[in-house]
Order: C-alpha cells, then structure tokens, then sequence
C-alpha cells in the first residue's frame, strides 16, 4: 500500500504516526457557530494566496510616472508609479483584476468574519479561563487585520486612499507631547512623501502578515491543546467535548467551507465590482472625490470623527488637545481597552474564576448580553453615521439637522438596546425555566400491554 | 430497505465522480481562457463552478458515504503542579539566595532594549520634523492649477476656484479656495478672498462651495466655514477657522502680500 508506506518512511524519520492517530480522533463540536473562526481562517488564505500574486507583480513606486496602460481616460496623466501599477494590474495583465477585486472581497469578508467570530467568543462565554490568552490573541489577530486593511486600502495610492493616509496623519498628529514626532517617524518624513508607499507596501505584506501568521499558529496551537468549548446538550460535561471526528466527517465539511469561500470570492470578485481605483484619479492632495468613505470596518472611526463637537482645548499658547483626539485616539484605545480587559473585568466583578469549558447562552448573561450588544449598537451607529452627507442628499435633509440627529442617535440607540436586551433576556430565563422541564424532558415508553407511559428525565446537565 | 441504501449509496458515488470529473474539466478549461485571454466574467465562472465542485463532492461525501460518527475526547487538566515547582526552583538555581542579581539582570536587559529603541528616529529625516510652509511670500502670483494667471474677471460673484503660488502647482500645503463675494460696496479686491484649502480638522481638501450659505464645505467630515466671516467653522467638527492668504490685484493679475497668518494644516498637538 502506497499510503501506508508513505506514513512509514515520514514516522521513521519525523515519529508523527503516534500523535496523528489520535489527532484524526479530535473532536469537532458541530454548532454551526463554530464555523466563523473557520471562515476567518479561510479567508486569511485567500488573501494570503491572492496577496503573494499581487505583491509579486505590483510596483510599490513614490516616483513619478507618465501613464501609458490601455486605460484611455488617464492616458499620458502623471502619477506614482504605484498608481500606474495598479492600473497596469487591473487592465493590463491576465487575470490582474480578477486577482485584485477577490482580494479585496476576501479582506472585507474576513474582517466580518472576525467579527461575527469575537461577538459569538463574547457571548457565550468563551473567553473564560482558561482560555483568556487566545482571547487576548485573537483581541490582537483583530487589530492587525485592521492596520492590515488600512494599510491595503492605501497602496494603490489612489485619489481615496490618499485621503485614507491624510486623515490618519490627522489623528497620529493630534496625540499630546508625542504626536508631530511619531507622525513623522511613522510616514518617513511630511505627508505625502515619496517613500511612503513602499514604507506601507513593507508593513502590509511582510511585517503585520508575518506577525498575524505567528500569531493565528499561536491561536489554532491553544485551541487545538485546550481543546473546543461546546454548548451544554446531552452526556456533554465540562469534562468531555463530543463532536464529529477530525477525519473524515470534520475535513470533508471543513474542506467544503473553504471551497464555498473561494468560489464566493472568486465570484464576487468576477462580477461584483469593488474599489475601482481607475474612476477616483490619482491621489492629489488638493482635490478629493466626494463623498468619500473608508471600507465598512473603518466607517466607525470616521462616523466618530464626523460626529464629534468642533472644540478644540488650548494647552499653554503652543498646543491644542483637538476635536479629532477623542474620536480618532481615544475612543479606539478605549474601545479596544474593554475588549483585551473584558475577561479579567468580568471575571473580577462576577468573582467567577473557576474554568468554564461549557459554553453560556447568552440569554443566561443578561447583564454581560447587555453590555455586548450596547457596544455593538454603538459600532454599528457610527458607522451608520459615517455616510451622513449620504443620507442626507438622498433624504433631502440639511445637514446639519442630521448630524445632530446622529450625535444623539449614537449614544442614545445602544443604550435602549442594551435595556431591552437586558429585559428580554430575562424575560427568555424566566419562560426557560418553567417550559423546560415539560417540553424537553419528557419520554414516552410503550407499555407491554400497547399503552404509553409518560415519564419525567431530569435535566442531564453535569458540571 | 438494504436495497434503497445501496441505491443512494451508489447515486452518491456517481454525484461525487461528476464533481470529480467537473473539477478537472474546470481546471482545463481555467487554463484555455487564461491563454486566450478571457475576460473576468469567464474566468471567474470556471472557477466558482470547480470550487463549488469540490462544495457538493465533499458534502455528498460527508452525507452519503462515512457515517455520521460522533467521538467524544475526555478533557484532562493542562497543568502539572509538581512540575511548576520544580521549574520555579530550577530556574531560579544560582540566584536563590541573590535575588538582587536576578532583578540588575533583567533591568540591565530591560535598558538595552530600550536602547535599541532610539534608532527609530532614523525612520524619518533628521530635518523633518517641523511642519509643512506655504510657498506664499509678498509678491508671488496666484495661478490655476493648469498655470494660468487670475485676473479679475476670471470669477463670477459668489463662485470658487483652486489657486496655487506660481511656480508650485503640485504642492497642496499651498492650495487656496479663491472666492469670490458680492460687492457691498466697501469690498477690497473685487470682492476676492482667499484661504486654505486644507481642512483645519484632518487635512482633507476643502472643495465643496455651497453657495446659498457662503460656506466652504469639506467632503470628509462635513465642516462648514463661513467665507463672510474670516472662513470661520460654523457647523461640523472643525475647531479652527481656515488660515486666510492675504492678496491684492497687481498689474490685472492676483498676487500673494504675504503668506498666511497661521500654519496651514490640520490641527494637532503642536499647533504649528
């Protein structure tokens, strides 16, 4: 047998045999929510597998060039070598836009992921020790995929990316006592600057992937030792997790899941146009397409700064604490602040610091529930928020009127949503507790003598 | 029954060979439109359909042909407590009874690592530090962003145009909103005034006009200026007025009398 000889000459010299035995074993909880660390997994290697082709055929240039690609509207315009590249790539070289558009479909796709996949960590619990430090792992996988988003949506070094980078100079340089310093140490110089470009094209495919591959080996690696969490259910006890077999049922779907995301990319990168860098110009500082808006997980950070009041707080006659320091900075140093702090605030406040391998339902947590879905309504109106001037040509609404209308509607909305989360989920607990035993735990055993007889099971629940 | 099993069994067999079969096809014909140079819509067809080839073949596999098995992995405690103390003990052999050496080590350590910090700095020039100038001085012309001069018929009353310093088209720190406002009769210039094109909240280029409110609009973060009033921010969150250039008419022709009051550019920490 050609496999078995296969396995023999690798676990002679590697000795795997043994541990892959029972790792084809491993069990796979089934819930179907267990799939969105897998989509966000999936995703990263097509963005991996796009992103090698891309940045092996694109040209991260500062330099000035004349454009001469078969894109006829800016024939002969000047621009940055990395704009012409981009071009060149989305009209010039086989399958480049194909590349490209999946690419950027992928990034959007796994940010969501990533996303959806923290909510459902948070919600159920599944942050609990022991499992703090992947959370805090995957809190820090989050961030670098946003930087890694940034700094991608910022190469082609088109007239919105552009503005992408100005608005971040912004932000960098609002921070008290260090801001102009590491504003300039982080852009290499004043912005725009030749040497940007490449300095971004650096950070976006060597530096944060190589940190996010190290770290995502890390997570799978802790996963993989602690073993799944699972959701309470029969013979299910904080000392077992029961689920399908790593090989063949777990592979097979898992294999599925990840073909399903590529064609979903590939597909959408085939006929659902995205950033089409050729319709906003070359970057030019002076001029700006409008409306402008960031990719959807950054929308937040700009609904926040379009959002704040114009104050700016004069420190002594040289310095300025100014309106884009609280929304720019500080909210997102608090916001991610909760985020890396939350199992140790939870587990302080709620004195539970025993491990938990059974998951919560989240109607079981209101208050946690609660302030969960208070963030998320937050997030989510800002980013709402970010496409006001949007909506208000749309509407026909002055402005101003609904700028106010947002400034209100961010901070009033999560609030109602966390109040009525709070209520409903005690509401679910109470309903739970006295439908429960009836519906679920009863069986029906057929008499010898062609009766039935009811019989009550108590709960299966085991800690 | 044994017989309906066997059936759907084997039909299962044969949805997974056609997937199979679909899959190569797929992979042929991919690489036929590449050579042909097929456009998007071709290439990303074939490959959805092999990819949700490999969908349907894994699923019909995992439904119809390996049993629907569940395992269950017995969950043991990770750690070890005799092992964490004989670690603590073995790791602290030779500083036990110098705990002082331990802590110097590490700050030493520490301190190093610190030092290695500082060549950050070279990130950037050495020079760069101080924030963009403006190119205007007393004299400099104003121009269009094509070159052109201005003179002063080139706005109709309540209307915008870029103006650039001759000579540095290309350099947006320079870039100013030329409007032109009615005449109430004790206008200077014409009526022309002009500031800074860029945005005082975070440096975007103030290019919208709403003229019916004689307010410069930026299409980031939607402040408003009022160009009747020193182009001071009315509505949105800038907290700065735009820096205004001071001109006069020379010869026909617009020119700079000097350069702006204050710095150009976003707001931040340091204010200039």
């Amino acid at each position: 047998m050609i496999v078995e000889r296969a396995f023999a000459w690798v676990d002679e010299r590697v000795g795997s045999s043994r541990f892959l035995r029972s790792a084809i074993r491993k069990a796979f909880p089934d819930h179907w929510s267990f799939m969105l660390g897998e989509v966000s997994l999936y995703s990263f290697l097509i963005l991996i597998a796009t992103g090698t082709f891309l940045g092996l055929v694109f040209s991260p240039s500062g330099d000035m060039v004349q454009y001469h690609g078969s894109y006829a509207p800016l024939a002969g315009a000047l621009m940055t070598g990395a704009y012409a590249s981009a071009l060149n790539i989305s009209f010039d070289l086989p399958v480049g836009l194909l590349v490209r558009q999946t690419h950027h479909w992928a990034a959007l796709i796994f940010l969501a992921a990533i996303v959806l996949h923290a909510a459902r960590i948070f919600f159920t619990g599944a942050f609990r020790r022991p499992r703090e430090l992947n959370y805090l792992i995957g809190i820090s996988l989050f961030g670098m995929a946003l930087l890694m988003g940034f700094s991608g949506y910022s190469l082609p070094d088109d007239d919105l990316s552009g503005t992408g980078l100005r608005i971040a100079q912004a932000v960098a340089l609002s921070i008290p006592l260090v801001g102009t310093w590491l504003t300039t140490v982080l852009l290499g110089g004043d912005f725009p600057n030749a040497g940007l470009i490449s300095r971004l094209f650096f950070i976006h495919v060597f530096l944060l992937p190589g940190i996010m591959i190290a770290a995502l080996g890390a997570h799978l690696a802790l996963l993989w030792r602690q073993k799944h969490t699972q959701f309470p259910g029969p013979s299910r006890t904080e000392g077992n997790v029961i689920g399908s077999p790593l090989w063949p049922q777990y592979a097979l779907k898992s294999l599925a899941l990840g073909a399903f995301l590529t064609a979903l990319c590939v597909g959408l990168g085939a006929f659902a146009q995205i950033n089409p860098i050729w319709q906003y110009g070359p970057y030019d500082p002076a001029f700006v397409a409008a409306p402008s808006q960031p990719d959807w997980f950054l929308s937040w950070l700009d609904g926040a700064l379009r959002l704040a009041p114009g104050i700016a707080i004069g420190i002594g006659a040289h310095h300025d604490i100014t309106s884009v320091f609280v929304p720019g900075v500080l909210l997102p140093a608090f916001i991610f602040a909760v985020l890396y702090g939350w199992p140790f605030i939870e587990a302080r406040v709620t004195g539970d610091r025993r491990p938990h391998h059974l998951l919560d339902r989240p109607r079981t947590m209101p208050v946690r529930s609660a302030i969960g879905v208070t963030g998320v309504a937050f997030m989510v109106m800002l980013t709402i928020a970010a496409s006001f001037d949007v909506q208000a040509t749309i509407l026909h609404v002055q402005l101003e009127r609904l700028r106010v209308f947002y400034q209100v509607a961010v901070l009033v909305v999560p609030l109602v949503a966390g109040a009525l989360t709070w209520i409903v989920c005690r509401e679910l607990n109470a309903a739970n507790a006295e439908a429960e035993p009836m519906s679920r735990r009863v069986e029906y055993e057929r008499t010898q003598l062609g009766g039935f007889e009811e019989r009550l099971v108590p709960p299966a629940r085991v800690e | 029954v044994g017989n309906d099993f066997s059936r759907s069994v084997s039909r299962a067999h044969n949805v997974v060979i056609a997937m199979m079969a679909t899959i190569v096809c797929a992979a042929f014909a991919f690489a036929i439109a590449f050579a042909l140079h097929a456009g998007l819509a071709v290439q990303g067809t074939i490959l959805v359909v092999a990819f949700l080839g490999v969908v349907i073949g894994a699923l019909t596999i995992s439904a119809s042909l390996v049993s629907p098995e569940q395992v269950t992995d017995e969950r043991h405690a990770l750690d070890d407590p005799t092992a964490d103390a004989e670690l603590a003990r073995a790791t602290q052999a030779g500083f036990g009874r110098r705990p002082f050496l331990f802590r110097f080590g590490a700050l030493a350590l520490g301190t190093l690592g610190v030092a290695l910090l500082v060549p950050l700095r070279s990130l950037a020039p050495m020079n760069a530090i101080r924030r963009q100038r403006s190119r205007y001085r007393f004299g400099v012309p104003l121009v269009r962003a094509d070159g052109s001069p201005i003179r002063l018929d080139a706005l109709d009353i309540n209307s915008v145009l870029t103006a650039f310093p001759q000579g540095a088209t290309d350099d947006s720190a320079s870039a100013v909103m030329l409007i032109r406002l009615p005449d109430d009769g004790n206008a200077q210039n014409g009526g022309y005034v002009a500031y800074s094109k860029v945005c005082t909240h975070a440096g975007c280029p103030v290019a919208l006009y709403k003229a019916s409110e004689f307010a410069l609009l930026c299409p980031c973060h939607q402040s408003e200026f009022d160009v009747r009033a020193n182009a001071k921010p009315v509505s949105g969150p800038a907290a700065k007025a735009l820096p205004q250039l001071p001109i006069a008419f020379a010869n026909g022709e617009l020119m700079a009398t000097g350069d702006f009051a204050e710095p150009v550019g976003p707001d931040g920490w340091d204010r200039a």
